[in-house]
């Protein structure tokens, strides 16, 4: 009976999750242009994208980029937010409410949203710029910080961490913290011996959540750039890559584009894997036990 | 965690937020009977959407016993969905369709040729000018009808209180003169624009470089489609030309970054007064009527460059059309579709869907700028604006080639490449992507 109720869920990920990834695996060493039959290749495409693809190297050169900056905004932001939201403040369910809202909100609606306020001219962050002295930036116009737009819209999904890190916050016994006040510490010493060491499996969780995430960035860059990833190729992510290979050329590259996710897939495998083994060091938990 | 109340807050809020989503609009007429309801796809947004209702309406009327369902999908995702529709067995019934993507979808037979069809309906090429049949042909076969018309894809519009503020009396017509116009046009402090004389990246149909390339006497591409012929003389000035207007306009940074306030539409550069000329098609007369019914404007042929001539401007490129994909349910009443939406002169068809509005139209029969009977008062300038359109040829692999061709255009503009080695590298780099194709598909 409870197979039955749990089959829908089955079905779904034999469907779509575990049959499109092992297809995909297999189209990877195959030309398939999606109309016509797929056609064994072997290893082609993998020697090709390792040399004689310019744009991938830049693409996952900017999604680097994006994977660094964005995971440290959303990790620093989002438990300096939950240690905030933690403390007794006034209306405080609102003050939660707000910094979450923008994670519900549709990222088509947001990539608009965040052109304007991105915008050189009349957007919204130039002008408080402009109004306190500062410098108007060229924020997609200019290929040295154009990825930098990308980063400052990365925080609007800081609500995210920032929930998972509040629930974290208030797994804390308080009794460790009524016994470091006891032995005199101050804010500042609790938070760092105290809060973030119990933190880390939290942090642990979020980190590896966000560098997923991260390395999946599309979206926002294709609507945002109308799929063109520019100027110069500065916000071509990978994923961008990797959809215009499938859909944008024709004909289309649907093995190419197979290959280059399966990339991807093992280059995200590769920092979950060092995260996880390294996590023995630095994560502990309650009670003494360290590691995953 | 949270109260009920913010909960429900947060529901209603999600609610709202997923309202700009919803970017696919099916309708079909409730009133409709028929055993056969065909599935049709397109990408006419804007104002155009009550426009293509009443003609499937029209059609349905004419047609008794067949309905449509008449599908508004956006343009920048249509080959992902058409590709995927067919690739899954079910595709719609009628599509619009690129005519850059023709030689692709031919080669591979995903679609049906017409050929057959119109023999049996008495559907004589003739009907269409010689130049917008010309892009429906791949391998000797018809695999589309043309609509609307690829030519006229080039006209200069310009604001004409600007020019009489400027003093330009007369309008440029070559490029020496066209710099010197858009510099005295443009307005800023030196390093941020107020407004635009013209920007030379925003050009519609063939992409900027092909345009102004065709407008400097230059082919792009051999008539058989088979060798790109960019890295000449003729390139070599188009691109100095695009050079020396983004210098006049404080560099490609400042262009690009003055060019965010531009959209579509009411937000179009030429409406919102952000440029004095800009190059578009003749579906901008459409739009400053409805938007911008003030404006005093012009219309012109596109300037000529040093190894131009006064008669080959504008170009006639790519254009879209209507097909019937292969595995569509009802190829028969799909074909009676496509008939009505590219070659109905007396219903509310092909003829009244371009008149209304009031753009060149694929049929000679038919008089794009006569709207209700009325000919539009600029139909004569428009009309010999289009006259000077040359055809600049659609390539098999068009989609990569453009965006090889913008990124060597960045390249120059951006200082990080002399125009020979950008032009080489291109001209290369496209050249390997042809051969493949002919290898593969020839």
């Amino acid at each position: 009976m409870g197979l039955l109720f749990i089959s829908p869920w089955i079905v779904g990920v034999l469907l779509f999750s575990l049959f499109p990834f092992v297809a995909s695996f297999l189209l990877s060493f195959t030309k398939y242009n999606i109309v016509q039959p797929p056609e064994w290749i072997g290893l082609d495409h993998y020697n090709s994208i390792f040399t004689d693809d310019p744009l991938f190297l830049k693409s996952l050169r900017n999604t680097g980029v994006y994977v660094g900056g964005s995971v440290t905004i959303r990790i620093v932001l989002g438990f300096a937010l939950a240690l905030l939201l933690n403390a007794k403040v006034r209306f405080l369910g609102l003050w939660r409410t707000l910094f979450y809202l923008p994670s519900v909100v549709p990222i088509v609606a947001l990539s608009v949203i965040w052109l304007y306020v991105l915008n050189a001219r009349a957007g919204l962050l130039n002008s408080l710029l402009y109004a306190i002295g500062l410098p108007r930036y060229r924020w997609f116009a200019d290929p040295d910080i154009a990825m930098i737009g990308y980063l400052i819209m990365s925080t609007t999904w800081v609500g995210v961490t920032m929930v998972i890190f509040l629930a974290g916050l208030q797994g804390i016994p308080e009794e460790y913290y009524d016994a470091a006040k006891i032995d005199g510490a101050n804010v500042f010493q609790r938070l760092r011996r105290v809060t973030i060491p119990l933190m880390t499996p939290t942090i642990y969780l979020n980190i590896l959540i966000n560098i997923i995430n991260a390395f999946q960035v599309f979206t926002q860059v294709f609507i945002m750039t109308d799929g063109t990833g520019g100027p110069r190729d500065a916000t071509r992510t990978y994923v961008l890559h990797l959809f215009d290979h499938a859909f944008q050329y024709l004909p289309p590259q649907m093995g190419y584009s197979s290959a280059l996710a399966w990339i991807l897939f093992m280059i995200i495998f590769f920092f979950t894997a060092v995260i996880v083994t390294t996590s023995q060091r630095w994560v502990f938990y309650q009670g003494g036990e360290n590691g995953a | 965690m949270f109260k009920r109340s913010t909960l429900l807050l947060l529901t209603i809020v999600m609610l709202v937020a997923m309202l700009p989503l919803s970017m696919t609009v099916s309708a079909q007429n409730p009133d409709c009977e028929g055993d056969v309801t065909l599935t049709y796809w397109h990408h006419w947004g804007g104002n155009r959407i009550p426009l293509q209702e009443h003609q499937v309406a029209a059609f349905e009327d004419a047609h008794p016993g067949i309905c449509v369902d008449n599908v508004f999908l956006p343009w920048d995702n249509r080959l992902q969905n058409l590709l995927a529709a067919i690739a899954a067995g079910n595709p719609p019934d009628v599509t619009m369709f690129g005519r850059q993507d023709l030689p692709f979808f031919a080669a591979t037979e995903s679609i049906i040729p017409l050929d057959d069809y119109m023999a049996a309906d008495g559907v004589d090429p003739a009907i269409f000018h010689s130049s917008e049949f010309a892009g429906t042909q791949f391998n000797g076969k018809t695999w589309i009808l043309p609509l609307p018309g690829g030519g006229a894809y080039n006209i200069v519009w310009y604001n004409t209180d600007h020019f009489a503020e400027a003093g330009i009396e007369s309008f440029p017509q070559t490029w020496d003169e066209m710099l010197e116009a858009a510099e005295t046009l443009r307005l800023g402090d030196g390093e941020f624009l107020e407004r635009i004389g013209l920007n030379a990246q925003s050009t519609s149909g063939a992409g900027a470089f092909l345009t102004w390339l065709n407008a400097n006497g230059g082919d792009w591409i051999t008539p058989d489609l088979r060798t790109i012929t960019i890295n000449n003389e003729a390139g070599a000035q188009a691109l100095e030309f695009m050079q020396a207007m983004a210098e006049i306009n404080y560099g490609i940074e400042e262009v690009n970054a003055f060019w965010e306030m531009a959209g579509e539409f009411d937000q179009g550069p030429l409406i919102q007064g952000l440029v004095s000329m800009e190059i578009n098609g003749s579906w901008t007369l459409f739009q400053v009527e409805a938007h911008a019914e003030n404006l005093n404007y012009g219309v012109a042929p596109i300037p000529y460059g040093p190894n131009g001539s006064a008669d080959r401007r504008g170009s006639a490129h790519g254009g879209w059309g209507y097909m019937v994909p292969k595995n569509a349910a009802h190829p028969d009443e799909a074909w009676k579709l496509v008939k009505w939406l590219t070659t109905e002169v007396e219903g509310d068809g092909a003829c009244w869907f371009i008149q209304q509005q009031q753009r060149p139209s694929p049929l000679v029969e038919c008089n794009g700028y006569e709207k209700d009977g009325v000919v539009h008062p600029r139909a004569e300038a428009l009309l010999g604006v289009a006259a000077l359109d040359y055809l600049v040829p659609v390539s098999p692999v068009q989609p990569e080639a453009s965006q090889i061709i913008n990124r060597m255009v960045e390249d120059v503009l951006f200082g990080d490449s002399s125009i020979e080695d950008a032009l080489a590298n291109a001209e290369a780099e496209i050249q390997a992507l042809l051969d493949a194709f002919w290898e593969e598909y020839g």
